[in-house]
């Protein structure tokens, strides 16, 4: 039996990639001769195939094939379509295009044709669809994929690591100066409503004296220029240059020094798969609010407090809540690290994970 | 059941937000304030992908392995790593080798920074460690790098002879810095003898004090003896005294039922006291009010019996167990005390009204001074005050117990209860020398 994991592009750091890795890895602990088949990769040491020997590879009876499914690849569709192993979709979800309009074409275009390829994928007929989350899982089962062959798996990730790497101390001394710090964690892209934190920052700052600054961590996309002038453009008006602070490409040691000195972790996305800020928030020990949207009820559950409503005023009295209530701060963080702890770390999705192939293996 | 209690805890949490959120928003477009802005931290700039040779091999020894870990694996050294590279510096490895180790392990690679030039260099260097090849390629390197090694070797001439120069002053500083402590420990000795000086002289002085101490503690003693046999003698008197005081206690017992017979016998004799008391009462209920509150102190359960007829609120007040028994078998409020205790206790204006039938036997025990003061106290504004005066209940006891009859003037009372600050002082005879008096206090 040989294992094959298709993905677009596989890079170290990318949430997807992260998963495809830890999949691999695990197989290959199994004693199953893995290989990642990819268009290209970045930051990594692993070698990888080029998707077009993925047949001669694994596409036998006996064969394990996951394609993890994050953006319109009609390639590999056409070449899952002709394995005739065990093949699982593991779908990660994709951003609605519309979030793009106005902002770029480009990503508008990818997101679209991927969109439209869900239900090609949902018609394949897999042994296996794996949601990232219920959220997504639904989306699948809307297209057509059978129940019973159906399942929620939460995305491996790099926590541990990033819990025992060594934090940028320069940093934390910077960012432990009295201010509340406020922590959104994600690329700059329209989907994760920057805009919208704006606002509640500002209603904050307006309604509460205490200094307090925001820290945007994300990769800027130079393709998203548009996206990223009008976060500036929004901080410009709101006067809160002095306020926000932008942390570009972090390095683990920075981002960890980030989750350290936050007072609450704060995301108002209207799109998310899965989100992994939350759960690195939750084993780090950073209180959440977010907003209600997509799949972020179902990864935050009881550990963090979560709006429907986009009303800033709702998220600012709710960071000022967390800042001075230390009982309900206590709990929201104890839930968080139970939470981590009972379905999320990597051990428990491992598990998961080799219960699911259990009728391959 | 936990979890919907943490459930409700947290609704709970999201109600007590929303109204928080109200009052921030309407805080907000009252006010202009806001929060101030933190400390500027600049631009925080991603981690650097590219360092040159140079940047990594200017520091030394320790410095030059703690920047080569930052640059190369963005972290500081972990004790074993760091143990190796300084082995490995002391035992002559070039800085280009342990770079190169840093940047060519896996987790150099993993991590990618660029040093342009350092792989060539760092494979020569490996080259070196080849059997015999090495040996050539080291000496070719000598020889090639003949001029080079010059330079170096003038600079570090240069470095040497500026840290030497540091040194010294460093030298310098420090011999300073000696002659210094010498001089505190000049000091400190100078004042080590004075000290001991000072306890030598404590020392002289501890023998007497000692004695003196000796001579207290005895005194002490004696004086600690007296207070126990003073102690012994005061707890024989108290055991004494209680003998006597239940002794007494015993024989009044005895007495009050023989008193309380005697008393009831001569009233029985006395055929006028009832008419007489009669009448007093019907005379003192007309000047109160309906259901009137009536402190009675002293008289015998007949007049409480006639106040109480009249619709009087009566509370009385006697020494006598028997009385205070019987009146309670009729109904009768009543205490059994001494007058002077009931009447401290009694808080201000409680009455309207105080009788005393047998007025000359309670100013034994509580002199007319003490008693008018009282009663002024508790009487309320208006309150009314009944004296009687003549042979009654406690006359009676006197005569039993040997006493003198203490005479008293009708005249000498009302003039007491005028100087007192009575008014409507008014006077009833009866036969048998008997007198009542009513008076009152002003509105």
């Amino acid at each position: 039996m040989k294992a094959a994991v298709l993905i677009p592009v596989l890079t170290s750091k990318d949430a997807v990639g992260v998963d495809a890795i830890a999949m691999a890895q695990i197989l290959e602990g199994l004693g199953i001769e893995t290989r990642i088949f990819c268009q290209g990769s970045s930051g990594m040491k692993r070698k990888t195939w080029p998707v077009a020997e993925l047949l001669a590879f694994a596409g036998g009876p006996k064969d394990l094939v996951i394609y993890h499914f994050s953006i319109g690849w009609p390639a590999a569709v056409e070449q899952l379509r002709r394995c005739r192993g065990f093949r699982v979709v593991k779908y990660h979800n994709i951003t609605p295009a519309r979030f793009f309009d106005g902002y770029s074409v480009e990503y508008r275009d990818a997101c679209a044709s991927g969109r439209d390829e869900v239900a090609t994928v949902a018609k394949l007929g897999c042994e296996l669809y794996l949601g990232a989350s219920d959220y997504n899982l639904a989306e699948l089962v809307e297209q057509g994929v059978p129940v019973e062959r159906a399942g929620v798996l939460a995305p491996f990730h790099r926590v541990e690591e990033i819990v025992h790497a060594e934090a940028d101390t320069g940093l934390i001394d910077a960012l432990t100066d009295g201010a509340r710090n406020f922590l959104m964690v994600g690329r700059i892209a329209p989907n994760k409503g920057h805009l919208d934190l704006i606002e509640v920052f500002s209603a904050y700052v307006r309604a509460y004296t205490e200094p307090a600054r925001l820290l945007l961590v994300g990769k800027i996309d130079p393709r998203l220029q548009t996206y990223t002038d009008s976060i500036r453009q929004r901080i410009d008006e709101h006067d809160l240059n002095d306020h926000v602070q932008w942390i570009n490409a972090a390095s683990e040691a920075q981002l960890k020094a980030a989750y350290l000195s936050s007072h609450v972790f704060m995301i108002l996305s209207e799109h998310e798969g899965f989100c992994v800020p939350l759960i690195e928030s939750m084993a780090l020990g950073v209180p959440i609010v977010a907003h209600a949207s997509s799949a972020v009820p179902e990864t935050l559950g009881d550990a963090g407090i979560a709006w429907e409503e986009k009303d800033s005023w709702l998220y600012a009295a709710s960071a000022a809540r967390i800042f001075s209530d230390d009982e309900a701060r206590g709990n929201l963080l104890d839930c968080g690290r139970r939470r981590y702890q009972e379905s999320f770390s990597n051990e428990v999705l491992k598990k998961r994970f080799i219960d699911f192939l259990e009728p391959v293996l | 059941m936990k979890k919907t209690v943490a459930d409700n805890a947290l609704q709970r949490i999201k109600e007590e937000i929303r109204t928080d959120a109200e009052v921030a928003r309407a805080r907000a477009s009252q006010s202009v304030r806001r929060g101030s802005a933190p400390a500027s931290l600049g631009q925080i700039a991603p981690p650097r992908e590219r360092y040159e040779i140079d940047e990594l091999s200017n520091a030394h020894f320790v410095d030059f392995i703690e920047h080569a870990y930052a640059a190369l694996f963005r972290r500081t050294p972990d004790s074993a790593g760091f143990a190796e590279q300084v082995r490995l510096l002391e035992t002559g490895r070039s800085k280009i080798e342990i770079l190169g180790n840093l940047r060519f392990s896996g987790e150099g690679r993993a991590i990618g920074v660029r040093v342009p030039w350092l792989l060539p260099r760092y494979l020569l260097a490996k080259a070196t460690r080849v059997p015999v090849l090495g040996y050539a390629i080291e000496w070719l390197m000598c020889v090639g790098g003949l001029p080079r090694l010059l330079h170096h070797q003038r600079a570090a001439d240069a470095f040497h002879a500026a840290r030497i120069h540091e040194l010294k002053n460093e030298f310098r500083g420090i011999v300073d810095q000696l002659e210094m402590f010498r001089e505190d420990l000049a000091r400190l000795e100078r004042e080590r003898t004075g000290v001991n000086l000072q306890l030598e002289q404590v020392s002289d002085r501890f023998p007497r004090v000692h004695s003196e101490v000796a001579s207290a503690f005895n005194e002490i003693r004696d004086l600690r003896h007296l207070v126990l046999s003073m102690n012994h003698w005061l707890a024989s008197l108290r055991q004494n005294l209680a003998t006597l005081e239940a002794a007494e206690g015993e024989q009044l017992r005895k007495r009050d039922p023989l008193y309380s017979e005697i008393f009831e016998q001569s009233r029985l004799a006395d055929h006028a006291r009832a008419p007489r008391l009669q009448q007093w009462a019907s005379d003192f209920a007309d000047m109160l009010p309906p259901k009137a509150e009536v402190l009675d102190i002293g008289s015998g359960l007949d007049w409480l019996q006639f106040l109480t007829a009249r619709g009087l609120k009566v509370t009385g007040v006697n020494t006598s167990n028997d009385v205070g028994e019987r009146a309670r078998g009729v109904g009768i409020v009543i205490a059994v005390a001494e007058p002077s205790v009931v009447l401290a206790r009694l808080a201000d204006q409680a009455m309207d009204a105080v009788s005393i039938l047998d007025f000359p036997a309670l100013l034994r025990s509580l002199a007319a001074p003490t008693l008018l003061q009282n009663l002024r106290r508790v009487l309320r504004p208006d309150g009314k005050l009944m004296l009687g005066v003549g042979p009654e209940s406690a006359t009676i006891i006197d005569a039993l117990e040997g006493r003198a009859a203490a005479p008293m003037s009708i005249e000498l009372i009302e003039l007491t209860l005028s100087v007192s600050g009575f008014v409507e002082i008014k006077r009833i005879n009866a036969p048998g020398g008997m007198h009542c008096i009513f008076a009152s206090l002003p509105r």
